[in-house]
């Protein structure tokens, strides 16, 4: 009995049971048309195989461009919705983001941190805060291993959308505009940095300013603390208040490297963070930063914060983000870990009001450069 | 932790770990695309589909991550080409034109012979020879192509005949 095609090369590929095998193998000694539809067969897989190779070479040959694949990327709607219920700083700029630590005990220090950049105008009946410095606290590996022991213990699961409701209002998917869009959407000047040799002429991608809300559920908040053993817990007034964050607009302008990659240069108002009326942030912080949970290290220096109503916290992990001048102002510089050898550096500051960022795979005196080229 | 929890709890779209795995895989998967598909615009469409799967619904396992984007790519991608192909018959009833290729969308770019000739075949023929390149086994190429898993050598056979016949004719 001859074998058909489809057998052969079910036999070429070692697809077949070995008792088959043999069987196949036993025809095609006898079998003279079996053996040169085999050799045909072996010869156009021999064939293919060979010339596939030599096309997945070609195609490596061609770079392609990752960078604005992830631009693209991050700006889908889907991604766009999901980061959007997270933190509450890395909405202004999702890039802030890569600093925080991506395990346990995350919701305890993101709210301490999400209150953190805050200043009070303690206008009648709303707390409105803005971030006026920019501050780095400097989690040690030690930190970084208790954090994720809580992570491992199950009890650093704790998502903030289990502390209560979180609404956004307002959002609208980063879009690509024109300079002149850029310009009016926001009530500051815009700057532009001067000396950008070898970099395209930028795109422009606006990011409308939105706000969220997040209604705490007192209850479910410090049943979550209690099992953390704290002693403090959230006064019951607090139960049922709103608190929101008001998103500014986002202006970015993206200039490629024509050598491959991108810098991005972004710039916005100071995030608002509005407390309802008669909330205590004082007393709110006291209790987040009494949470046992929290390592000793980073406590003392949330505690040492004096301004920590108007303060941005950037936590640095091993060395990630260090504390530098921009001309005559603070910032901060932060690296990707070493193991993230294409990450993005970002070099962060405000001033007048306007918070600027310029990120890239630019080591400081390049970002420096950049900043003092703006103008 | 395992690295999906870890995933799940953690990747926003800046975090390193999503940012990571999309920069150390997205290359891989675009040229994958462009074997099957053709065109760059529509390869750099579905692998953009296939990151926005992992970051909503990562695999059960990383071990085997670029055999799982593999995967789902190449569903993605013969979700299209079949819906491409229907609506071209559509097309073509509408118009009454009598000749289609059922695959525009390998339309004639930049690269050489062998391009050409893997242009010239059925999509569907067309994934199961790059598939097989790879060394996917008949079963794993019988999930993702819908072809059977009993059939797949014999369609696999005449694809590879139709090739080689494409690059001969060519050269």
């Amino acid at each position: 009995m001859c074998y058909e095609e489809g057998m052969l090369q079910a036999y070429i590929d070692r697809e077949l049971p070995g008792r088959k095998r043999w069987e196949i193998e036993a025809h095609i000694e006898r079998c003279g048309a079996c053996r040169e539809r085999l050799a045909l067969l072996q010869d156009a897989n021999e064939a293919a195989s060979a010339r596939l190779a030599e096309l997945s070479k070609q195609l490596h040959d061609n770079p392609v461009s990752t960078e604005a694949a992830w631009v693209r990327l991050t700006q889908d709607e889907r991604i766009a919705a999901q980061a959007r219920r997270r933190g509450v700083f890395e909405m202004l700029q999702g890039r802030l983001k890569t600093v925080l630590v991506p395990v346990a005990a995350v919701a305890v220090l993101a709210i301490a941190l999400s209150l953190a950049p805050v200043r009070g105008i303690a206008a009648d009946f709303l707390n409105i805060f803005r971030v006026q410095n920019v501050e780095v606290i400097t989690i040690s590996p030690g930190d970084m291993d208790e954090l994720r022991k809580l992570g491992e213990e199950g009890r650093g699961m704790v998502d903030i959308e289990n502390l209560g409701k979180i609404e956004t209002s307002g959002h609208t998917p980063p879009a690509q505009v024109s300079f002149k869009a850029a310009k009016d959407a926001v009530d500051f000047e815009l700057k532009q940095p001067g000396g950008m040799d070898g970099y395209s002429a930028p795109s422009f991608t606006l990011q409308k300013g939105f706000s969220t809300s997040f209604t705490l559920d007192v209850d479910k908040a410090n049943e979550i603390f209690k099992s953390f053993g704290a002693a403090e817990l959230l006064p019951k007034a607090l139960d049922g208040e709103r608190f929101t964050a008001k998103m500014p607009t986002v202006v970015m302008a993206n200039y490629s490297k024509n050598s491959g990659g991108m810098v991005s240069i972004g710039q916005a108002r100071s995030p608002e963070f509005i407390l309802p009326a008669g909330v205590d942030a004082d007393a709110v912080r006291d209790v987040l930063l009494s949470l046992p949970v929290l390592p000793e290290n980073i406590r003392r220096q949330l505690m040492a914060i004096k301004d920590w109503r108007n303060t941005l916290i950037i936590p640095n992990i091993d060395g990630s983000a260090q504390e530098v001048k921009v001309g005559s102002e603070d910032g901060v510089f932060v690296t990707p870990a070493p193991e993230h050898a294409y990450g993005d550096s970002a070099l962060i500051w405000q001033k007048d009001g306007v918070i600027y960022m310029v990120s890239g795979q630019l080591d400081l005196v390049a970002a420096q450069e950049i900043a003092a080229s703006m103008r | 932790m395992a690295l999906k929890s870890r995933l799940k709890r953690t990747v926003a779209p800046d975090d390193f770990a999503f940012r990571e795995l999309f920069e150390a895989n997205y290359s891989m998967v675009f040229r994958h695309l462009i074997l099957i598909v053709g065109e760059q615009a529509t390869a750099e469409d579905i692998a953009q589909e296939t990151f926005i799967k992992l970051y909503e619904r990562p695999p059960e396992e990383f071990t085997n991550l670029s055999g799982w984007l593999i995967k789902v790519s190449t569903n993605l991608a013969y979700n299209y080409l079949r819906g491409e192909k229907s609506r071209k018959r559509r097309e073509m009833a509408d118009m009454s034109i009598t000749e289609i290729s059922a695959d525009d969308c390998f339309r004639a770019s930049e690269t050489g012979e062998v391009r050409d000739a893997l242009r010239r075949l059925d999509y569907r023929d067309r994934a199961l020879i790059v598939l097989k390149f790879y060394g996917f086994s008949y079963g794993e190429i019988a999930e993702m192509t819908g072809v059977k898993k009993s059939s797949v050598g014999k369609v696999l056979a005449r694809a590879l005949e139709k090739f080689k016949q494409a690059y001969e004719r060519k050269s």
